[in-house]
């Protein structure tokens, strides 16, 4: 999976913000705001991956655990399909 | 039908239809030779009226496409809109953001109220905004919304306000968080990748660097004393 093309993040003050470019800003208007951890996954997704890609770069930036970073993956995965970011 | 205008320093031609853009420009006019061109398509003009459900005719809402082509335009040279009110006194602009409807021109005429002659009306409406040497800038457009507040003139910036209505007057810093979320609703979001990386960096250094507060207030004029002084730290 992969994030759709014409969505880009930025970060402005603080706030990471994902906005949209080119065609996409027919479809998509406004912002998605995401926590350091949430820009982080966004990157990782911004080629080619899956959870288990994303699971172990959060492992190596974090030092979390396993079970830890699944679920941090996973939520975060799903919100973005849910806000239509995400080509599966 | 053309003519050339000076927005925010940038010298822009802009072809039109209706009298009326050439009549609002006025103050504007230049004899600078222009950068950039900007124009709106009948089919925009058409959009803008079904949008507004005729509420404007034809030749207002040329202005309002007009506006918009110029804003995404003015991007690639350092320039940003943010919908608020500025008033300057003593030559030092203050801005105000809301929601609409929340009180940005009533808000600003208090200030005229309590400081007379040092108070100008900016822009109640449309202003642009630039960086010079560091120090961002507020400029006066033709566009000065349904009062027609504002003129042709420009003033550093002293101090940002998201303003709320409130039952006193009350001042405070805002988080990079608020005025994030606040100032995303007034601006126009370019299409293009690399003028979006331009605008999110201008929005970067105004939030890193101009001072921002959330303001609560009412209509009496202790309300424009609590802000001017809040925002020059007295």
């Amino acid at each position: 999976m992969k994030i759709k093309e014409g969505f880009v993040l930025h970060s402005v003050g603080d706030e990471n913000v994902v906005v949209a470019i080119g065609k996409m800003t027919k479809k998509f208007r406004g912002m998605i705001r995401l926590n350091s951890t949430g820009a982080f996954i966004f990157r990782q997704l911004e080629k080619e991956t899956d959870e288990k890609g994303i699971i172990d770069a959060l492992i190596a930036e974090y030092g979390i655990d396993e079970q830890t970073a699944t679920t941090a993956a996973t939520t975060f995965v799903s919100q973005l399909k849910d806000a239509g970011v995400l080509d599966i | 039908m053309e003519f050339c205008v000076s927005l925010a320093g940038v010298p822009v031609r802009v072809v039109h239809k209706y009298e009326h853009i050439r009549a609002l420009c006025n103050d504007y006019l230049t004899d600078e030779e222009p950068i950039v061109t900007v124009f709106a398509t009948d089919e925009e003009i058409e959009a803008e009226y079904k949008l507004t459900s005729g509420e404007f005719p034809l030749e207002i809402c040329e202005g309002t496409c007009i506006h918009r082509a110029a804003t995404r335009a003015l991007v690639k040279y350092g320039v940003m809109l943010i919908h608020s009110a500025v008033i300057t006194v003593d030559g030092e602009a203050f801005v105000f953001m809301a929601k609409s409807g929340v009180g940005k021109s009533t808000h600003i005429r208090l200030w005229q109220k309590v400081f007379g002659e040092r108070a100008v009306v900016l822009n109640g409406d449309k202003p642009y905004f630039t960086f010079e040497n560091g120090v961002l800038y507020a400029h006066g457009t033709p566009w000065r919304g349904k009062e027609f507040l504002g003129c042709n003139i420009k003033a550093p910036v002293r101090g940002m306000c998201l303003l709320h209505r409130g039952a006193e007057n009350e001042i405070s810093p805002a988080t990079s968080r608020d005025a994030v979320g606040q100032i995303f609703h007034q601006v126009l979001l370019p299409q293009d990748g690399a003028d979006m990386a331009a605008f999110m960096m201008m929005m970067d250094k105004i939030v890193r660097n101009v001072p921002m507060y959330n303001l609560y207030c009412n209509m009496e004029d202790d309300a424009a004393r609590v802000a001017y002084n809040g925002m020059k730290g007295n």
